[in-house]
């Protein structure tokens, strides 16, 4: 059901469109992904977490090095990965459900059992009743339930989600966070999740990955030994409070 | 996948409880009451000055002489084929605009090296008034019905092939992202995401477009047809016959505002997020 991922010493340089300098964005990243746990990784803004995320989805070629997803080494977007954005990216034309549709229309078309499962992750997702609502009419943090329907449609083993709580208001995202752990409890799926939010890195995940300022390297993995399920009590707890001051100290402190 | 996770229900379009006070009707009608104060102004303005002497009756006409050769005219059946005639010219030459310009504008805004290759001429050949080209074609097509729908189309095409390229560049990075991550074809990312959403751009492009087919096909029917209302207003004007003249004009008028209004209207339809 989910495959683990293998990156051996990946090396990513970032060309901007035009004449733009190109920027290394990644320099020898090696790093493990179990099959279904939760990883997060955090660093300083612009370190280069998101051009990782975005190359092991496909969308960006590395320079040197290997991805590996599960057998296979990967050379582009494939269905065995599927990505949760920043910005939400609901295509404005298009209904809710034929949104969170959009994945599979693309590749399987849609049949009874696979619009049966369609119809429970909206449910799990939350979005019972907004099937036919255009994304202009969801705020943010319902947008943001959609874009991971629409990533979890397509059933991928991999989940890759890009700060998908950064934009939606404290509350929300604390409420959104608890249900992801539920989503990652129930679905099995291996999910890579780039976040600023230590906090939010420490609640969610079974291993912090923490990378220095550009270009990004691997500082430091801090496995997060806190039992499962997690509930926004033990977001308030000592453990964790301790666990976010470690980290904080190593994205601080000097490289 | 039965549980269900702290789902919030949809919002109760419940009314709202608030006594407001009631809005007065210059307010809510407020663009619709100045602007037939306007036109209806113009109108008594335009009667009053004929029918006191101060304009000269014989070169302006007047509103209710306007409207009484209307009712004579609208029904007559040889007024309603010039209508018809200018009519038919335009929807041909608008459509064929709307679908050639489509089918251009897209791939080049598309494709970087199409957009090189032809942006330049393009460029050139809209900066030329279109009705320069009047004699050329002509000269290639002819006088007739087919070379009047072509000088619509003519007129009409370059709004929409430009605004055509200009959606098809302008798509959002973010969503071209989506189906890429999705592994879409590029054939599929055009349909599904660069085509709907230059939707708004080609409308646009289409309410320009109406404008300049409505003068194209008036300027075509002055210098080459026996028939439609550019003709029939060149022919009563010459013969000092004023009021018909305003009636056509008046129509074509119309016939702008409908079709604008459509192009609104499917807007707002499908457009609106």
């Amino acid at each position: 059901m989910s495959k683990n991922i293998v990156i051996r010493g990946v090396v990513i340089v970032y060309r901007g469109r035009g004449d733009q300098e190109p920027v290394l964005a990644c320099d020898g990243i090696d790093l493990e992904v179990g099959a279904g746990r939760f990883v997060s990784i955090v660093g300083p803004s612009g370190c280069g977490k998101t051009t990782l995320l975005y190359a092991i989805d496909g969308l960006l070629p590395i320079n040197q090095g290997e991805i590996r997803v599960g057998e296979h080494s990967i050379t582009g977007p494939g269905t065995d990965r599927a990505m949760v954005f920043q910005s939400a990216s609901l295509l404005p034309w298009r209904t809710v459900w034929s949104n969170i549709t959009y994945g599979l229309r693309l590749h399987r078309g849609l049949d009874g059992e696979r619009l049966g499962k369609v119809d429970g992750l909206i449910e799990m997702v939350g979005l019972r009743g907004f099937e036919q609502r255009y994304p202009s009419e969801l705020s943010g943090g319902m947008q943001q339930r959609a874009n991971l329907a629409r990533a979890l449609a397509v059933d991928p083993d991999i989940l890759l989600l890009d700060e998908p709580f950064a934009s939606v208001d404290a509350q929300t995202r604390e409420k959104l966070q608890v249900e992801l752990t539920q989503i990652w409890a129930r679905t099995g799926k291996t999910m890579v999740f780039v976040t600023h939010d230590i906090a939010e890195a420490v609640f969610l995940s079974d291993q912090v990955i923490v990378f220095s300022a550009r270009p990004a390297r691997v500082r430091e993995i801090v496995d997060i030994d806190m039992p499962r399920p997690r509930s926004l009590e033990t977001k308030h707890s000592g453990a964790v409070q301790e666990y976010i001051k470690q980290l904080w100290n190593l994205i601080e402190s000097p490289n | 996948m039965s549980a269900t996770l702290g789902q919030p229900t949809p919002p109760a379009r419940a009314k709202a409880t608030l006594d407001l006070p009631p809005v007065h009707w210059t307010e809510r009608y407020f663009r619709l009451l100045w602007g037939t104060v306007g036109i209806v102004g113009c109108l008594v303005a335009w009667q009053l000055g004929s029918s006191t002497g101060v304009l000269d009756p014989l070169f302006v006409s007047s509103p209710l002489e306007v409207m009484r050769t209307a009712s004579r005219l609208l029904p007559s059946p040889e007024f309603l084929g010039h209508l018809s005639v200018t009519a038919q010219c335009l929807f041909l030459g608008l459509f064929g605009a709307l679908v050639a310009g489509v089918l251009v504008g897209l791939p080049i805004g598309w494709f970087p090296r199409l957009h090189a290759t032809f942006e330049p001429v393009i460029a050139a050949v809209y900066g030329v008034p279109y009705i320069a080209f009047l004699p050329v074609i002509i000269m290639w097509t002819g006088i007739g019905m087919t070379s009047r729908t072509i000088i619509v189309f003519w007129s009409a095409v370059f709004p929409l092939i430009i605004n055509a390229i200009q959606g098809a560049r302008e798509v959002d990075e973010n969503y071209l992202r989506v189906g890429k991550s999705f592994s879409a074809t590029q054939l599929q990312i055009f349909i599904t995401i660069a085509l709907p959403s230059s939707v708004p751009y080609i409308l646009a492009g289409l309410r320009t477009s109406i404008g300049r087919a409505i003068v194209g096909v008036v300027v075509a029917e002055f210098f080459m047809s026996s028939k439609g209302l550019g003709y029939f207003i060149n022919l009563k004007a010459n013969a000092l016959e004023m009021a018909p003249a305003f009636v056509a004009i008046a129509l074509l008028a119309l016939c702008g505002v409908a079709l604008v209004a459509i192009v609104t209207y499917v807007e707002n339809r499908f457009c609106n997020w």
